[in-house]
């Protein structure tokens, strides 16, 4: 799936049952409440699904629909795929053992596996994974993906709704970027 | 009688070259072995050669970006407010952790370390962050009572990172306990798994340090062996057990109230950033 600039137009008008149901607390700066970027949706698969089991790829072409603009910033796109897993997370080499939402490995081409963790959480995160994941397609390595992540805050809305995973993104910056690792 | 003498001098002289030659690498061997497999100091600093980042030289804030010890300045005030909202304490103190050394015997430290029994969950993990990056001798106290107190598996984690990077052993130990866990984190968390953390945390620590487990020859001797990816990381943790066994006695085995390293000040230039 390639997601394109094209996308942007559709971001300002999102189908009726598509529409959030909860939002993040506000954030203030000098009195004015700043223009809300994000929308908790918790968990999306729930929202998106009427019982039975939840559909991740429409989970994923939800996410990647609605944050288009965002996601194509990375300048990359999916060859052939991405796949999406059954499985809560994935395994990604060369790392020994850790199992992560999302996986982007580049020996022959580039490939892309989401594990379902990725849609467990709020839609900001899912973005943030799908996007961190491009960033690898481009030949980006985990500090310039971290760092994309970070910068891109205000666009995916980390910051006024996700502090916890904000500081997850930041401290594997640290780690990846300035070799400050826990 | 001269042909033979020649013959002879010249075999001695091999023979000498040839001890020499086996003298100087048992000499190198013996000084790679004493690396691997002396004992390591109380110390967060990287073993020699180890390729270190290019540290930042300014973190951004609301919008601006500050050099990192004007940058310091406004978050602890930010910090310390107590008008300040517990969200924008947390926000403030995720940014403070990109200070990374710029923070080794800085006065905040102290205060940070206060306000860490009163603060939440995350202001407590990103404040050990804080300790962790800074360096400073401190942050092995302070991950110690964080060992002896805490029932969160996030700090807990964070606090034996920390005190697996100053080579402590409680903290090496627990580490080795942890890539065993089938506990799981709550979300979110890029990996769920707690033992995830451990090995990724033992890695870093491995190369980073010196410890001198091999990774590669390990990898390749289990990989065979393994049927799956469960397989192999339960094969994995054996051998860093195995490892940790051997190796426990090289990792001094500091307790509170026993003396640290001296704390100094970060003499860390920005045009020094890369602090190789």
């Amino acid at each position: 799936m390639t997601i394109s600039p094209g996308g942007a137009e559709r971001l300002s008008g999102e189908p009726a049952h598509r529409r959030p149901v909860q939002r993040g607390r506000a954030k203030e700066q000098g009195g004015v409440e700043l223009t809300r970027k994000s929308i908790l949706v918790w968990p999306v698969h729930t929202f998106l699904t009427t019982g039975g089991a939840p559909d991740f790829q429409a989970d994923y072409n939800y996410i990647s629909w609605k944050y288009a603009t965002v996601l194509a910033t990375t300048g990359g796109s999916f060859g052939g795929g991405p796949t999406i897993t059954t499985s809560s997370c994935v395994s990604c080499p060369p790392l020994v053992g850790p199992c992560v939402a999302g996986c982007t490995t580049c020996v022959i081409g580039c490939s892309t596996t989401f594990g379902t963790d990725t849609f467990g959480g709020s839609e900001n995160q899912a973005a943030s994974i799908i996007g961190h994941e491009l960033v690898h397609t481009t030949g980006g390595d985990e500090c310039a993906a971290y760092t994309w992540e970070f910068n891109n805050h205000a666009a995916t809305g980390i910051f006024q709704c996700d502090t916890t995973y904000l500081s997850d993104v930041v401290r594997n910056m640290n780690c990846k970027c300035s070799g400050i690792c826990p | 009688m001269g042909y033979s003498f020649t013959c002879c001098a010249k075999v001695i002289v091999q023979i000498a070259m040839l001890e020499i030659t086996l003298n100087a690498a048992f000499a190198r061997d013996e000084a790679r072995s004493e690396k691997t497999r002396g004992p390591l100091p109380i110390s967060a600093e990287p073993v020699a050669g180890y390729p270190i980042p290019l540290h930042r030289t300014t973190v951004p804030w609301d919008g601006q970006e500050y050099d990192i010890d004007t940058a310091i300045d406004v978050l602890m005030n930010v910090v310390r407010d107590p008008k300040t909202s517990r969200h924008d304490r947390e926000l403030a103190l995720i940014h403070l952790t990109m200070a990374g050394t710029h923070l080794r015997g800085h006065p905040c430290l102290r205060e940070l370390e206060i306000l860490y029994d009163k603060g939440g969950e995350l202001e407590k993990q990103e404040i050990l962050l804080c300790f962790l990056g800074s360096r400073d001798p401190r942050a092995v106290a302070l991950s110690s009572r964080v060992l002896e107190k805490e029932q969160d598996m996030k700090l807990r984690l964070t606090a034996t990172s920390v005190l697996a990077g100053w080579n402590i052993r409680r903290g090496v130990a627990e580490l080795v306990k942890l890539v065993e866990s089938q506990e799981s984190l709550p979300p979110p968390a890029r990996m769920p798994y707690v033992r995830d953390y451990a090995l990724e945390s033992f890695h870093h620590a491995n190369t980073r340090k010196g410890w001198g487990l091999n990774d590669e020859e390990t990898r390749k001797s289990i990989e065979d062996r393994a049927q799956n990816r469960e397989e192999f990381v339960l094969l994995y943790a054996v051998e860093i057990k195995k490892w940790f066994a051997e190796n426990e006695h090289r990792f001094p085995d500091w307790k509170p109230g026993d003396a640290l390293p001296e704390v100094e000040a970060n003499q860390e230039k920005p045009a020094e950033a890369n602090d190789k």
